[in-house]
């Protein structure tokens, strides 16, 4: 893991929920209510921005890596159609000697920069042999 | 005021075909959660579910108990692996949920902050 990039922004960019994507996670989800869902745990952030703008630049080996957490904080859910701007940022990477913890910060706010959601996702990575 | 009880629920079993939707819907195609060979190479003894996905499956049990805007809140941590096939249930915990798969190992703990809880 790449300990140099704590503090800095991979992802700065502005996007479209795009309701054909939100009804592909629900089906995934599969229940009644699982357009709600989706429209809570969206579907782009470090995941989707993935090997190109996270995994990348923290110079995680996959094989050795795994989630270790996953946090929201809701201010409303993301509403069909509309531009959302999202930021990811390395918020935090510990270095305990044979494991290295990313903590990647998701910010998503509206067209009048009020935030909608903050994701952090935990990565793990035991050291390599 | 009085937190929203959560009840025991046990969701489907996360098939493969629920795990290739759930990668083509975020683009995700990471070997580890398609490729036997490449997870058994990273000493699992078979694919794992996204992790984002299972938390998806969480989070909707507690939407469905709690409601679309009950949740303001919600810190998961990940503490096993969830395979191709796993069901998972979610009880309630002190402060928010355990969850296990079908054997009884625990897998995640989740803690939630409602609405409200500020009221307490």
């Amino acid at each position: 893991m790449n300990l140099d990039t704590l503090g800095k922004v991979v992802v700065d960019t502005e996007l479209i929920v795009d309701e054909d994507d939100v009804r592909r996670l629900a089906d995934a989800i599969g229940t009644p209510n699982a357009m709600h869902t989706a429209l809570r745990v969206p579907f782009f952030g470090p995941t989707a921005a993935g090997q190109d703008s996270v995994v990348g630049p923290l110079d995680m080996d996959l094989r050795r890596a795994l989630q270790g957490g996953q946090s929201y904080e809701w201010h409303r859910p993301f509403r069909t159609g509309e531009r959302v701007r999202m930021t990811v940022s390395i918020e935090d990477i510990l270095d305990k000697g044979t494991l290295h913890l990313a903590t990647v910060l998701s910010e998503f706010r509206d067209a009048d920069g009020a935030i909608i959601q903050r994701q952090r996702t935990t990565f793990i990575e035991r050291a390599g042999s | 005021m009085t937190r929203p009880p959560i009840t025991d629920a046990t969701t489907a079993p996360i098939t493969r075909d629920r795990i290739s939707l759930y990668g083509d819907a975020v683009g995700d195609h990471n070997p580890v959660h398609f490729d036997i060979d490449f997870a058994k190479a990273a000493g699992l003894p078979d694919t794992v579910v996204h992790g984002p996905f299972t938390t998806a499956i969480i989070v909707d049990q507690l939407v469905a108990q709690l409601g679309d805007e009950a949740l303001l809140n919600f810190d998961l941590r990940l503490r096993g692996p969830v395979f191709p096939g796993d069901s998972l249930t979610v009880t309630a915990a002190e402060y928010g949920v355990d969850v296990h798969n079908q054997a009884g190992v625990l897998v995640a703990t989740g803690v939630t902050i409602l609405a409200g809880d500020d009221d307490a």
